[in-house]
Formats: structure tokens, C-alpha cells, sequence
């Protein structure tokens, strides 16, 4: 399914170009059926719905819009890479925000009666019970929870992730029953780098800006997104043709007026 | 000039990754010091940040844009079908149909064609050739009618109008056209048959249709016209 390096870098030279050739490459990519599949099935895999699998591309578009814009240089990876990796992030990290996104996938693997069978069958023949499978069986979801609110499934099939979540109780307690002295250690904790507060506080300096920044007028909105809108900036001539200004003086002149708007608005 | 503005081309060579590892760490220590440097760097990035999350917010609606414009294109998809099978079939019903194979303007015209019957006796001199010339008429011997009738010094209506029809039996429809039409030009008790026949002739000639369509509308019109109900049958033939 590799697209051709050609196609890939007429995408990123146009989504660097912006305005109306970015708009154009991105509804292409949009609309691109090979990485909307790929996608969906990281999504699908992962309990999904089709709804968390268009929110999910959504975010791989954007995801991929700043990267191009702001990383100079090349993707390391090819786009299907690219849509893939980004695809098992964003959906592991959804599932670790929202509770009900992850009693969802717990339920998609609840309904597959298939799973249970195969488990129990591989216990049983690993010199288990049936009680002792069952028990895994319970027990898995409830592991199965935490390490989705931990981000710990990186995607991939989360059957597969809690079969083996399962099979791991499994031999846990069966070498409990070896060596009673060998307990489940627990992953370190993480240490948090910013505490609530900061965060909060970043939160709301950050909102200000926002609000700030939504209440200039469009022209400046558009003047500073042109500025600021890939790594390497647009020179101030190419600002002042793009804003159809007389020449670079005056868009730099603009540029200023706008951002010292800007600032003042977001520090009242 | 605004401080900012003199440390920008510095805080674009750090952010965009292009400082050597010796500028990048001294320019970090500045940061350190110097609290202008600081604050424009500060805002710096809180200006780009919140321009990322308009262009991000910008691309997420013109997605939902394309999203709904997809739908849209799906959801007449349907529609779409089925009003290509609709004119599908209709285009097929039409030119399947079974039809009255069309007829042509002289077909029309041999068909909508109807002789008179016997001529009436005509008084006065000519009396003997016009008594055999009418016999020849009846036997359907036109062509003898027509030399018959040629050789007379006068022609009544009467007998321009069967010559007319002798010219149209024989086929000699180029002489049978202005004997019509001087009859329907006269007043003469044939005028408004002669009418009639004349547009016979024509599309018996081969003329095209339109150009007896006038005078056919005004036969058809007419409803005191012997042929009017005829006219309206032809016009529609054609």
C-alpha cells in the first residue's frame, strides 16, 4: 500500500506551500481509502466504533499537517507508518482519558465468547481448572482496565493484548502455587513532572492567550498564522504578497502592530 | 525597534533547531540572564502555540466539512442510480418500443390519396371527346384522358381538375401541382378539393413536409373543409 515517495513529497511540499495547495493535499489525504483503513482497523482492533475510528484519522491528519509544517526535512517514516503509529497512539491515549471509551473495548472483548473458550482450553491443557481459568478470565478485565488507563496497550488486537494479560495470571498463579514467597511486583510509580496545579495554571494562561488570539480581527489572525505557521518562516516579502500588502516594511510593520495586540490583549 | 524584534531571528534559530550545540547553549544561558530575552521568548512560543491551535482548529472544521460533503455525495449516491436506471429505461422503452413503422411524406401522400369518382357529363362542343375521354377516366386509362383532354383549345374546371388527377395517377406530379393550384387559387366548385390535393402532390413529389405544413394547419383548421379531419390525421402522420 506504500504510496510512491513522488506522491508523499508532493503532499508535504504542498502542505508547506499552504494556503489553498495544503487544502487541497489535505482533503486528499482525507479522503485517501488506504489510510483510512489503516487506521480504522488500528482502531477497530483496539474495541473501537466507526465513530472513534473517523475521530481517530481526523487526529492522525492533524497530527501529520503540524508535523510537516513545523519538522523540517523529511518524515522518518513513510505515511503509512506515519498513520499507523500515530493511529495506536491516539487511541491508546483516548482510552486512557475516557472511562466509557474503555468499558466499550472491554465490552467488545466481553462478547467475543470464542476468547473465553480458547483460554480456558489453554489453561486447562497447561494442568489448570476450570475454576482457576474462569478466575484469570475475571481478573483480566480487571487488569485489562488499569493498563488502558494507563496507556499501557500501545495497539495492536486488544483480544490478543488481554489473552495475554490472562495467560499471564495464569502462570503468575501458577507459580504462586510453586513459590508462595514470589509476589507480583508493581511497576515503579511515575514520578509527575508538573504538579496539578501548574498544570491548571498553564491551562488557564494558555486559555487567556486563546481567547486573546480569537478576539483579533481576521486579518491579524491571518497575518500571524502566516508568520507562524511552519518552522522555517515565510520571509516578511512573501508575508507582504500573500497579505497583499505594498512590500516586506509594511507586512513587517502589520506583523508587529498584530502581535503586540496580541500580547497586550492576553496579558489583561 | 520593540526589544522582541531583536532577539526574534535568535529565538527562530534556537526553536527551528539550526543553532550549533556552542550557540544553543549560550543563547540558553542568556535566557537565564537576560529577562527580555526571557519574556519575548516566552511569548514567542505562546504566540505560536496558540496560532498551532487555530490552524489545527481551522483543518478539524474544513474535515467536518469534507465529512458532511462525503455523506451528502453518498447519500445521493442511491438517488443518483436510480435515476440513471429511470432514464435507462425509459430511453430503452422508447426506442424498443413497438411502432407504426414512419411513414415518409410520398407514402403519406399515396396513402391519404383518393381518386374521384366518374367525371360528369359535360354539355356543349366537346361533348364527343370529353364523353370519351370520361370513358377512358373510368377504365383508368390516364394517359389516354390526358392526351384526350391536352388537345382541347379550352379546359373547363371540371376537366383541369380530373387532368390534375390523370397528371397524379401517370405520376407527372410536376404538372399536376399548378393545375391544383390554380384551382385552388379560382372559385370554381373543385377549389377547395384542388386545396387538398395540391398538398398531395407536393409531398408526393418529395417536398418536405414543412412546406405544406401552412396549408395543411389551414385545411385542418377549417372545419367547413371537406378534408379538415383528413388534414389533422396527416399532420399528425407527419
Amino acid at each position: 500500500m506504500n504510496r510512491g515517495h513522488s506522491t508523499e513529497n508532493q503532499w508535504i511540499e504542498a502542505i508547506r506551500t499552504g494556503g489553498q495547495a495544503r487544502d487541497r493535499a489535505l482533503e486528499q489525504l482525507f479522503r485517501h481509502a488506504g489510510y483510512r483503513s489503516l487506521v480504522s482497523k488500528v482502531v477497530s482492533e483496539g474495541g473501537g466504533s466507526e465513530v472513534d475510528q473517523i475521530a481517530v484519522f481526523k487526529e492522525c491528519i492533524v497530527l501529520l499537517d503540524r508535523t510537516l509544517r513545523l519538522k523540517p526535512g523529511r518524515l522518518p517514516e513513510s505515511f503509512d507508518a506515519f498513520f499507523k503509529k500515530h493511529a495506536q497512539q491516539e487511541w491508546s491515549e483516548r482510552l486512557a482519558e475516557d472511562g466509557s471509551r474503555r468499558r466499550q473495548a472491554l465490552d467488545y472483548v466481553a462478547k467475543d465468547a470464542g476468547l473465553r473458550e480458547r483460554l480456558q482450553a489453554s489453561i486447562i491443557k497447561d494442568g489448570g481448572t476450570t475454576a482457576t481459568a474462569e478466575d484469570c478470565y475475571q481478573e483480566g478485565f480487571l487488569v485489562l482496565e488499569r493498563q488502558l488507563a494507563e496507556a499501557k496497550y500501545r495497539g495492536g488486537a486488544l483480544k490478543g493484548f488481554f489473552y495475554q494479560i490472562c495467560y499471564n495470571l495464569w502462570r503468575n498463579e501458577r507459580k504462586k502455587k510453586k513459590m508462595p514467597s514470589l509476589e507480583e511486583s508493581d511497576p515503579p510509580p511515575q514520578i509527575e513532572n508538573e504538579t496539578p496545579q501548574v498544570l491548571l495554571e498553564l491551562k488557564e494562561v494558555n486559555e487567556r492567550w486563546w481567547r486573546a488570539f480569537k478576539a483579533l480581527d481576521a486579518r491579524c489572525r491571518k497575518i500571524l498564522a502566516l508568520k507562524f505557521f511552519r518552522r522555517e518562516s515565510l520571509s516578511m516579502a512573501e508575508i507582504a504578497e500573500r497579505m497583499d500588502l505594498k512590500n516586506a516594511q509594511n507586512a513587517s510593520n502589520a506583523l508587529h502592530r498584530c502581535k503586540q495586540r496580541l500580547e497586550e490583549r492576553a496579558a489583561s | 525597534m520593540n526589544p522582541e524584534d531583536q532577539y526574534s531571528s535568535r529565538i527562530e534559530a534556537y526553536l527551528g533547531e539550526v543553532m550549533s550545540p556552542e550557540e544553543a547553549r549560550s543563547f540558553e544561558q542568556d535566557l537565564q540572564r537576560d529577562p527580555q530575552l526571557a519574556k519575548a521568548f516566552d511569548n514567542y512560543q505562546r504566540v505560536q502555540g496558540v496560532v498551532e491551535r487555530y490552524l489545527e482548529e481551522e483543518l478539524r472544521q474544513k474535515m467536518d466539512r469534507w465529512e458532511r460533503k462525503g455523506h451528502r455525495i453518498r447519500r445521493l449516491q442511491p438517488l443518483a442510480i436510480a435515476a440513471a436506471l429511470v432514464l435507462l429505461l425509459a430511453l430503452a422503452f422508447w426506442l424498443f418500443k413497438p411502432t407504426s413503422p414512419q411513414l415518409s411524406g410520398p407514402e403519406l401522400a399515396v396513402q391519404y390519396y383518393e381518386a374521384p369518382t366518374s367525371p360528369e357529363q359535360q354539355l356543349g362542343e366537346t361533348e364527343a371527346v370529353w364523353q370519351e375521354a370520361v370513358a377512358d377516366y373510368n377504365a383508368g386509362r390516364y394517359g389516354v384522358f390526358i392526351e384526350k383532354i391536352e388537345s382541347l383549345d379550352s379546359l373547363t374546371a371540371q376537366m383541369q381538375y380530373y387532368l390534375a388527377h390523370s397528371y397524379f395517377q401517370t405520376k407527372q406530379y410536376e404538372a399536376a401541382i399548378p393545375l391544383f393550384a390554380t384551382l385552388a387559387a379560382g372559385n370554381s366548385l373543385f377549389n377547395r378539393r384542388a386545396e387538398w390535393y395540391e398538398v398531395l402532390t407536393r409531398l408526393a413529389t418529395g417536398e418536405p413536409p414543412s412546406s405544406v405544413e401552412a396549408s395543411l394547419r389551414q385545411i385542418a383548421a377549417d372545419e367547413n373543409h371537406p378534408r379538415h379531419r383528413l388534414a389533422r390525421e396527416l399532420l399528425d402522420g407527419l
